[in-house]
Order: structure tokens, then sequence, then C-alpha cells
């Protein structure tokens, strides 16, 4: 057996690398043919706040990350029904605010630099079993959320008001593929950490994208590209020494370019 | 070209570059030297340093962390974690100094490595403030800085002694001799010690981060810190105020700062207080430049030992 997989955490990294690579790019999906990427990106950071909580506490900072991210989900869902204010800013206020609370949070627990890096960017060998059941947990429900509603959810992202026309309950639609992205996002942070989710969120779909496949088939290539990216990446970085968030998102941007260019109109 | 083919071409682009950086990464790979020396991996230079000395040339052993990184503040890669389950022993501090070791060291008795946490053997000075504001568990709320008093440095050297003996019983004597002979030298250390601070005109000191506990319980010194038991912290503006009034107060002419943690705080409140500034080494990793210097452990302490007798004006 190679040497990495002689070890008990690189086995775990593997299979929560397979766990997710599967589901971000399924949730990621669907976030950006909205034009909603940046939601993955403010989710990571309100992550940030729970793993401060976390550590302020001593608990679990993955489980106070999820019920962070997942109350923000749903709040910014709310706020958005508001149309005095934009998508946008929504996010922006979400981003940044839960940018500074999780600082101020931070600045009162003493002594957290280290295990605070290792969420920023992640770090696979720290990876625990829990971990690794919370993700599988999440798998089945993303996966089984994906399987029965497809329809729903492809109906809703493309024409929101015809979805509301065609009966679609389409608000409770939304909530549930943001708090499914909370969740994802919260758990896949001890990989690829929370300042490079987002890029792994929307990358791959947008690479995806540039080949002007179906619906269908445009998901069945970002989750291939983001499984490449993934696999690939925690490889390289075991034997290279390299941070394995940041070797998975270059992996991804690659296959981005290489996508862009080669699709580029003659 | 057809999508078809646009995907096939990406995924060969991708996977000549993938399968070059691989070819870099096991060329790269350290063949492993076989020999009958006892491989030890330690979780930082003081106890890979110990060792050594317990160990002589009949042991290998090697600091996961790295010259010129701070324990505290070091994790690992998972490289790091493999080498050091390639040993037979792996050491560490324990008591929330290396948090890092303490989660791995259950992994790495799981591939058959025995191991040592060393703060196991000694009655840890609790942090009575810290302890207050987080009660209900006792992470981080110890002083795991040992090997600071020389005393107990005596004691950690005869724990490392008997831990390579249980593993290793065939070379005890070499184990025995080699510990006698640096237990002398640590027990001349803290004698040292003991006279070079026995006729001091102060007893306060200065220090970035709180790591002189034993040493000052030892010494009969008054250790004021700027920030916690784990270095890496940035004080708080109220603290420094404090500590600059308590400089001007006490009439302190010098205060610590350490090689391997950012000065600026400290020279900051120097400044203010028109302090000199001197360094109190709390040996927690090498620089780069020590480590070429030849510098370890007893040196080290000499040299502080020189810094305090100054600070404190000693005769
Ligand atoms: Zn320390």
């Amino acid at each position: 057996m190679p040497e990495i997989f002689q070890l008990d955490f690189m086995l775990r990294a593997f299979a929560a690398g397979i766990l997710i690579s599967i589901i971000v790019p399924l949730i990621g999906v669907f976030l950006v043919v909205r034009r909603y990427s940046l939601m993955a990106d403010t989710l990571a950071h309100v992550s940030l706040v729970g793993v401060a909580i976390g550590i302020l506490t001593n608990s679990q900072p993955v489980v106070s990350a999820v019920a962070a991210s997942t109350l923000a989900a749903v709040a910014i869902e709310k706020l958005r029904a508001v149309k005095t204010l934009f998508a946008e800013s929504i996010l922006a206020i979400f981003l940044s605010g839960s940018l500074a609370v999780a600082v101020v949070i931070m600045s009162l627990a003493k002594g957290l630099n280290v295990s605070l890096l290792s969420y920023l960017f992640g770090s696979i060998s720290t990876i625990g079993p829990v971990d690794l059941y919370m993700l599988a947990a999440v798998f089945i429900c993303v996966l089984l959320a994906i399987v029965l509603l497809y329809k729903e959810f492809f109906l809703v992202s493309f024409d929101e008001e015809f979805a509301e026309a065609g009966g679609v309950k389409a608000r409770s639609l939304n909530l549930l593929i943001v708090v499914l992205a909370a969740v994802t996002i919260s758990l896949s942070m001890r990989i690829v950490g929370i300042l490079l989710i987002g890029a792994l969120m929307v990358m791959p779909v947008v690479s995806a994208k540039q080949f002007g496949l179906s619906f269908r088939n445009t998901i069945i290539l970002s989750i291939l590209f983001s499984l490449v990216s993934v696999m690939s990446g925690l490889f390289l970085s075991y034997y290279l020494d390299l941070a394995s968030g940041g070797t998975i998102v270059l992996i991804a941007l690659v296959i981005f370019l290489l996508s862009f260019f080669l699709n580029r109109p003659q | 070209m057809t999508t078809a083919k646009k995907i096939a071409v990406l995924f060969i682009i991708l996977g000549v570059m993938i399968a070059a950086a691989a070819y870099v990464a096991l060329k790269r790979k350290p063949e492993t030297v076989k020999n009958d020396r006892l491989a030890v991996s330690a979780s930082f230079y003081t106890i890979a340093h110990f060792i050594e000395k317990t160990g002589g040339d009949k042991v290998i052993v090697e600091s996961v962390t790295p010259p010129g990184v701070e324990s505290h503040e070091f994790e690992p890669t998972p490289r790091d974690i493999k080498k050091a389950s390639s040993a037979r022993l792996f050491a560490f501090m324990g008591g929330g100094f290396d948090p890092w070791a303490e989660r791995i060291a259950p992994e790495l008795q799981n591939q058959g490595v025995a191991t040592l946490e060393l703060t196991d053997s000694f009655e840890l000075i609790e942090d009575e403030e810290e302890a207050a504001h987080e009660e209900g568990h006792d992470h981080g709320t110890k002083d795991p800085h040992i090997w600071l008093d020389p005393a107990l440095a005596v004691r950690m050297t005869g724990v490392i002694r008997d831990k390579l003996i249980e593993i290793d019983p065939a070379r005890q004597d070499e184990y025995m001799e080699n510990s006698a002979q640096f237990i002398k030298d640590l027990e001349r250390l803290d004698h040292d010690y003991r006279t070079g601070l026995s006729n001091c005109a102060k007893k306060d000191i200065i220090v970035a981060h709180d790591a002189f506990r034993y040493l000052g319980a030892r010494y009969n010194l008054n250790i004021i810190p700027i920030t916690g038991i784990t270095s890496g912290e940035e004080p708080s503006p109220r603290r420094m105020a404090e500590i600059t009034r308590l400089i001007k107060e006490k009439g302190i002419q010098y205060i610590f700062t350490e090689p391997l943690a950012s000065p600026a705080a400290l020279q900051a409140v120097a400044r203010e207080t028109g302090a000199k500034t001197l360094v109190l080494n709390p040996v927690e990793g090498l620089t780069a430049g020590e480590e070429k210097a030849g510098k370890g452990y007893i040196s080290i302490m000499r040299d502080n030992l020189d810094n305090l007798r100054k600070a404190l004006e000693c005769r």
C-alpha cells in the first residue's frame, strides 16, 4: 500500500474529499446560474463566526459553524424578500459584518492563532471521525434533496417568477438550497479552508459551463472537475508538502483556464 | 473541435501537468537510511536535545518543529506526521504546549509508535486567571514550561532515560551513563543560577509570554509577563499601559524579548519608558542562526543567566 494510505487521517481526508467534491459543485451550480456566487463566500465568512465561538467556548467549532451559517442563510433569504435591499448588498453586509464579529470574538479568546489558521486555510490532518460522520450525513441529505427535487430546483433556478406562477414554492426551495449550501460550506472548511471554499463551489461549475452542455451534463462535468481537483490536490499537497486547500483551488483554477481557452470563439 | 474532444484535451493537459508535479515529488523523496540506531521523534527542539544527550550516538532524533518556528504556533503537515510515524518513539510536552502533538499521538500509537507525554510526570502550575474565566475544563490553563527550571530539567532527563531504557533495554548502560553526564551539567547550571541570582538588587522581570513561572518559582524572581502562556498573542493596549506604569513605578531598567516572537509590543513599551531590551530565551526552538552557531539548551540558559544578572543588578 502506498505510504499516503497508511495514515488514518489521510484516509479520512480522501473520504471527506470525495464527499465534498460531489456535493460542493452540486450546490454550486444552483448558486452560479442564479448569479449568486458571492453567497458561497459570504456563508464561509459567517462560518468563521461559528468557529470563533466554538474556540472561545471550547466546544466543537464545526458544530457552531454549521449553526451560524445556517442561521445567516435563513436571515439572508428573509432579507432578500424585502424589495428595498439588493441581494448583492445584503451579501456584502453579511460578509464583512460577520468578519467583524468574528475578529471581535477572537480578541476575547486568547491564543487561538494556530487553530484559527487551520480553519482559514484548511488543515487535513485535523479531520476527525466526527467531521467525517457529519459530512456523510450532509452528503446523503444533499443528494436526496437534489434527486427528489431536481425538476423544482431546475425551474426555480432559471426563472423565479415562472417557478412561482407554476405553483412551485419558490421561496422554500431557495431556502433549502441556501441552507444546504451553508451546511456544506461549514463542513468543507477543514479541507479547503474558509477563505478558499467559495472558489471550490464556483470554479468547477463555471469551468463546466464553458462547454455549453445541457444543464444535467454541466452538473456531471463540474462534479468530475471538482473530484479531479480535490483528489489530485490532496495527492500533490501530500507529496510536495504544500497546503492542501491552496493546491486544490490552484488545480481548479488551471481547469478553469483550460476550459476557457479551449472554448474561446475562433 | 467537438465538446467531447475539448474535454479530452483538457484532461490530457491536466494529466501531464499533474504527472510532472508527481515526478518532481517522487524524485525528491529521500531514501531511508537503514541502521541500528533507535529512531526517535520529538515535538520540539528542547525535547529532541535532551533525548540526544541521553541517547548519545545510539539514537537518531529529529524535531518535528523545524528551526526558527515556535512550537506553540506550529501545525505539522501530513508529511511531518508520516515521518514521525516511522520512529520508534514520539516524545512531546503535552499540557497544552504542543496541542498538535496531543492530537496526533493516538494516531501514532495506532501505527505502533511508543509515545511519551513529558508533562504527565510533573505536577504543573495552574493558571488561576485563565482557569477562573474558562471554568469547566482544564485545557490551556496549566503551565507546561517545565524545562526552564534546571532542577526540573534534571527530572525530565530521568523520565526520558527511563523511557529509552523501556523501549531499548539492550542499551541500558549507555543510556544510564549518558544521562548521568547530562544531569551533572544540568546540576552545575542549577548551582550557577542559585549562586548567580542570590545577591541581586532587584527581583522583578518583564517578559514577553508567560513561560518563566517555574524559573521564577525556583530562584525567587517576580515574573511579569506581557501576554499569556501561549506565545504569539498581541497584548491589548490596556495591558501595555499597565506594564508601562509598572516599569516606571518599580524603576525597571530592562525588559526581556524572545528570539522567536515579534518584539514589536515590547519595543513599544521600551520606547515609552526608556527601558532597554535584553533577550530571555524560553528555549522553545532554535533559530537557524543559533543552530549554526552550535548553541544548545545549556549555553542558551547561561546566556539567559548573564542577562538576568545584568537586569537584576546582581553581584
Ligand atoms: Zn511558551
